[in-house]
């Protein structure tokens, strides 16, 4: 079973990832804000963390430094979310160390495509 | 004559004036002349013949003698034909003077050298007489000459004089021998004064005339020296006129000056004596076309004397007949290679003597010009300087000139006001300095200097260079320019300063706007497209189709709420959404807000309504908006529930509503930020509340068209809030009254219809033209009292149609905040605009005053335009 965290104050967009992603294989944990993200990554260490840019509490970009900061949490692929499509904040995620980013509105098959490389073994 | 060496003496100062009379009369070759000559002549010959006489030891032949005594005695006749040539003789004077040398001539041809004792009486009174008569001619002509020839006209008058003296003292010699003793030497020496009398007057050496000259130039540049640094050419050419005539021996003095069109045209100066004669002439210009010796004067830039044989044009002609006077000087005023203009003298007539005061003339001449120039330059360069000081400091970029030192010599006060400084804080600080004083406002000055070294080396690009000001902060782009003299050497260097504070606040704004909206629309979009996707792409079971299309219908109807609440509020900001106010009752509104907003059993709506509220203005659907909006708000933040209050009440003309709830309250940060688009408290208690983010920026807007205002309180997180806002009282108005009042500050409307009350005058209030014109539909007012800063229609659009299409005639008196130009002012006296009164605190009295003046006018007589403004 891989865990994967979903962060976003949105309740349709937590749902939208929770019922594209859960399945026999996956399990999905929801935060609604950074600060509550980051308590649950640090209780279930999810292989993978999509987070949405800009949300109450710590914001995605802070998640990503703190997540590369953490030895513990080497191992996670984080993927952020962003409703601006700029290609500063983009730039500023990948630069904090973000492995992927989707844009809002994303395709959830290709949501899926991208959790699904990223859990892979490579 | 006894003395030898004064008889040689005398005798020699004659010859040498017939002598130079002579040569001027072969040199000129004029009738003046001639008679001057033939004036010397006449006691040359006797000199000569006696002088003879006396060398040879002889008698003269009786011959000579006869020829030397009858020119001797026609000596005084030839002295009045002389005397003609300064002022006008009588007729009566020239016959006594004729008739004198005939006498004279007839009673010596009979009686020979040795008359009887009456005849040498006889012929003395003759002589003397009319020597005497030509004596005080000279002398009161003199007198109505000035300058050199004054001076001039007093020598022959005293040549003259003596001259009759020693006729006298010869006669008195002949008649009583006794009296030789004493007469012989006073003879001697008034016969030589009177040669060097008349060596003065009529032929003075140069060096003497260069003295009398020199005395009236002198004189003349003292008082130029006075005008120096006159800043006002009027007040030269005043000073040049008197002066010029005085020294001139004219009797006044115009200074003409050309147009700077080259049209040849002169426009005439004439200081206060030439004044009249230019009334009398009607000549005011002079053209050089039409006057031959004043195109020769002004092309050839040579000093002309006109007499009355000369073809002077008719204006010069007009003016020298109002002048009286039947001679001019004419002298171009020459400075540099350019021609100001010409100096006119009119004398009396062009005598003798005219050549030395044109050649004082000419001097002045020279001078004046230089003067005129210098006031001219002076005054252009006035004009130009306060002109230019005008636009600078009229212009909306501001001006810095540094030198190539990096001094300011210049700036206009928007430089200073760019930069926060004081003007004279600035003149003459070095750059560097400039910005210390700036100081903390400018990070970047180093770089600032940098940048625009640099970009002086390259002038072709003309960079613009961005200061950022810092608190409070201003963003100026500054473009730097060489200043560069005529011959293009640098003399410093200038920096246009625009202020773009506004142009980047808003671009700011428009980004911060552009990316907010672009989030606020992605993320339910998100959703929509989402689970769309989801559905079409998934077996799902029945309960998860029926959750994710209600959530594709609960956010695309949160995307369309989103963008027509995002389309109303730029409606409202950009002022296209108008909003009609009318009076309206607000606790039926307010009771109909709470039915709307529906029932909820865990947040009830309690209403708090007073019996007697006044109505307010305000567009009820606007209102309802706003109560819609925190009705709605106040239940949502209620999420544990609670009871929702409503309340109004009135004071100071407005009516407070609020609305308060038990809910979740607010983080006192949070207030001030309320009513900003997209502004959400970010809490997590309320998290899953969700909104447009939109609301309150909009009944923020609405509550603000009203004249009214919104703000929100709470004591804290989970102590509920309280947002309320205010409305205007409508007017407690008459139907019916004397005068109309049209004014949309209600305060002041209420406080003139107090101010008339007491003066017993009704008035009608009304806060718009649209209801203004509503109510004279109904009842035409004696007066009416108008702003013109109304909503709506305006002020003056409401006068015109008022006059145009209504047969508008009753007086108005305008009431207003606004500077109006002079020309608005005029056109707002077309339309009935008795008085225009600057609405201050304390105008109310003013204006009622006015008003009541007009209104018992009005009732007492029919009425007119009289009313002061």
């Amino acid at each position: 079973m891989t865990t994967v965290l979903i962060a976003d104050d949105e309740p349709s967009l937590r749902l939208l990832v929770s019922a594209t992603i859960s399945s026999d294989e996956y399990e999905v944990v929801e935060a609604m804000d950074g600060d509550e993200a980051w308590g649950l990554i640090r209780m279930h260490r999810p292989s993978v963390v999509l987070l949405d840019v800009q949300m109450p509490g710590r914001t995605g970009l802070e998640l990503t430094r703190a997540i590369r900061d953490d030895p513990q949490l080497s191992g996670t692929c984080v993927i952020l979310l962003t409703s601006k499509a700029q290609q500063a904040d983009v730039q500023a995620g990948l630069d904090a160390g973000a492995d992927r980013y989707l844009t809002k509105p994303f395709s959830p098959l290709e949501l899926l495509r991208v959790v699904e490389q990223a859990v892979a073994p490579t | 004559m006894d003395d030898p060496l004064l008889q040689f003496l005398t005798r020699g100062v004659y010859v040498l004036v017939f002598c130079l009379t002579l040569f001027d009369f072969l040199r000129w070759r004029d009738i003046p002349r001639l008679e001057v000559a033939a004036l010397f002549a006449s006691l040359a010959l006797i000199i000569a013949l006696q002088t003879v006489a006396d060398t040879l030891a002889m008698t003269l032949p009786d011959w000579a003698s006869t020829v030397a005594v009858l020119a001797l005695l026609a000596q005084p006749y030839l002295l009045v034909r002389v005397l003609g040539q300064f002022r006008t003789v009588p007729v009566r004077q020239q016959a006594a003077a004729l008739v004198g040398l005939g006498v004279s001539g007839g009673l010596f041809l009979v009686f020979g050298s040795t008359p009887p004792i009456w005849a040498t009486v006889s012929i003395v009174i003759a002589f003397t007489y009319v020597e005497g008569y030509a004596t005080v001619a000279f002398i009161r002509s003199a007198f109505s000459h000035r300058g050199l020839t004054q001076r001039r006209l007093i020598a022959v008058a005293l040549g003259s004089g003596c001259l009759a003296g020693v006729i006298v003292a010869s006669g008195l010699a002949t008649t009583l021998p006794a009296a030789r003793q004493v007469l012989t030497p006073l003879m001697d020496v008034l016969a030589l004064a009177s040669a060097v009398a008349y060596y003065v007057g009529i032929a003075p050496p140069g060096w003497l005339r260069r003295i009398w000259q020199g005395a009236e130039v002198r004189r003349f540049l003292l008082g130029l020296s006075g005008l120096s640094g006159s800043q006002r050419v009027a007040s030269t050419l005043d000073y040049l006129g008197p002066a010029a005539a005085r020294a001139t021996g004219g009797r006044a003095a115009l200074v003409a000056l050309a147009r700077d069109d080259a049209s040849g045209v002169l426009d005439v100066h004439a200081d206060l004596t030439a004044r009249s004669a230019l009334e009398v002439s009607h000549v005011s210009t002079l053209a050089l076309d039409r006057s031959p010796s004043l195109h020769s004067a002004w092309q050839q830039r040579r000093c002309v004397a006109l007499g009355t044989s000369d073809d002077w044009g008719w204006e010069l002609r007009d003016l020298g007949l109002a002048l009286d006077a039947r001679g001019a000087l004419i002298a171009p005023l020459v400075a540099g290679d350019r021609t100001y203009g010409v100096f006119i003298v009119f004398v009396n007539r062009a005598s003798l003597f005219v050549d030395d005061d044109l050649a004082v003339l000419a001097v002045l001449a020279d001078q004046a010009a230089l003067a005129i120039e210098g006031s001219t330059r002076l005054e252009e360069s006035i004009r130009e300087r306060s002109t230019l000081t005008a636009v600078m400091s009229s212009m909306h970029e501001g001006l810095l000139v540094m030198d190539t030192d990096g001094v300011v010599r210049y700036c206009n006060d928007r430089t200073a006001e760019l930069l926060g400084v004081e003007r004279s804080s600035l003149i003459e600080t070095p750059a560097k300095a400039v910005f210390e004083q700036v100081g903390s406002r400018l990070p970047a000055a180093a770089s600032v200097m940098s940048q625009w070294k640099r970009a002086l080396r390259t002038p072709e690009k003309r960079p613009l260079i961005e200061i950022e000001l810092t608190g409070p902060s201003r963003s100026l782009l500054t473009e730097v320019f060489a200043v560069l003299d005529p011959a293009g050497a640098q003399r410093g260097v200038g920096v246009v300063i625009h202020d773009v504070t506004a142009e980047r606040d808003l671009v700011r704004t428009k980004d911060e706007l552009v990316s907010v909206v672009s989030h606020e629309l992605r993320t339910p979009l998100a959703s929509v497209v989402g689970f769309a996707e989801l559905l079409r792409t998934r077996e799902l079971s029945e309960p998860q189709r029926q959750q994710f299309l209600t959530v594709i219908l609960e956010e695309g109807r949160r995307l369309t709420a989103l963008i027509n609440d995002f389309l109303d509020l730029q409606r409202m900001e950009s002022g296209r959404q108008e909003i009609a106010p009318r009076p309206i009752a607000l606790p039926m509104l307010l009771t109909q807000c709470a039915e709307a907003a529906g029932e909820d059993a865990a947040r009830p709506i309690e209403l708090q309504l007073p019996a007697d509220m006044p109505e307010v203005r305000a567009d009820s659907d606007r209102v309802r908006q706003v109560m819609a909006n925190l009705l709605s708000n106040a239940r949502k933040y209620s999420p544990a529930g609670g009871t929702v209050r409503v309340s109004a009440d009135e004071a100071d003309g407005q009516v407070i509503v609020r609305v308060e709830d038990e809910g979740l309250g607010l983080p006192p940060d949070a207030v001030s930020h309320l009513f900003e688009k997209f502004f959400r408290v970010d809490n997590s208690d309320r998290r899953s509340i969700t909104g447009t983010g939109l609301g309150l920026a909009i009944s923020r807007k609405i509550i603000e068209a009203h004249g009214g205002r919104i703000w929100a309180e709470s004591e804290g997180l989970g102590r509920g809030s309280r947002f309320s806002f205010s409305l205007p009282v409508a007017d407690i108005r008459n139907t019916s009254g004397d005068v109309l009042i049209v004014e949309d500050d209600a305060g002041f409307a209420r406080l003139l219809e107090a101010e008339l009350a007491n003066r017993d005058i009704t008035a009608v209030c009304v806060g718009s033209a649209e209801e203004a014109l509503e109510q004279l539909q109904h009842e035409t007012p004696k007066a009416l009292v108008l702003d013109l800063l109304l909503p709506g229609i305006q002020g003056e659009a409401f006068l015109h149609s008022l006059c145009q299409t209504h047969a508008w005639t009753q007086p108005v008196i305008v009431v207003t905040v606004k500077d109006l130009s002079q020309t608005e002012r005029a056109a707002l006296k077309q339309l009935n605009v008795a008085a225009i009164l600057r609405k201050e605190p304390t105008v109310g009295a003013a204006a009622a005053d006015l008003v009541e003046s007009i209104v018992r006018k009005r009732g007492n007589s029919r009425f007119g335009q009289g009313v002061a403004a």
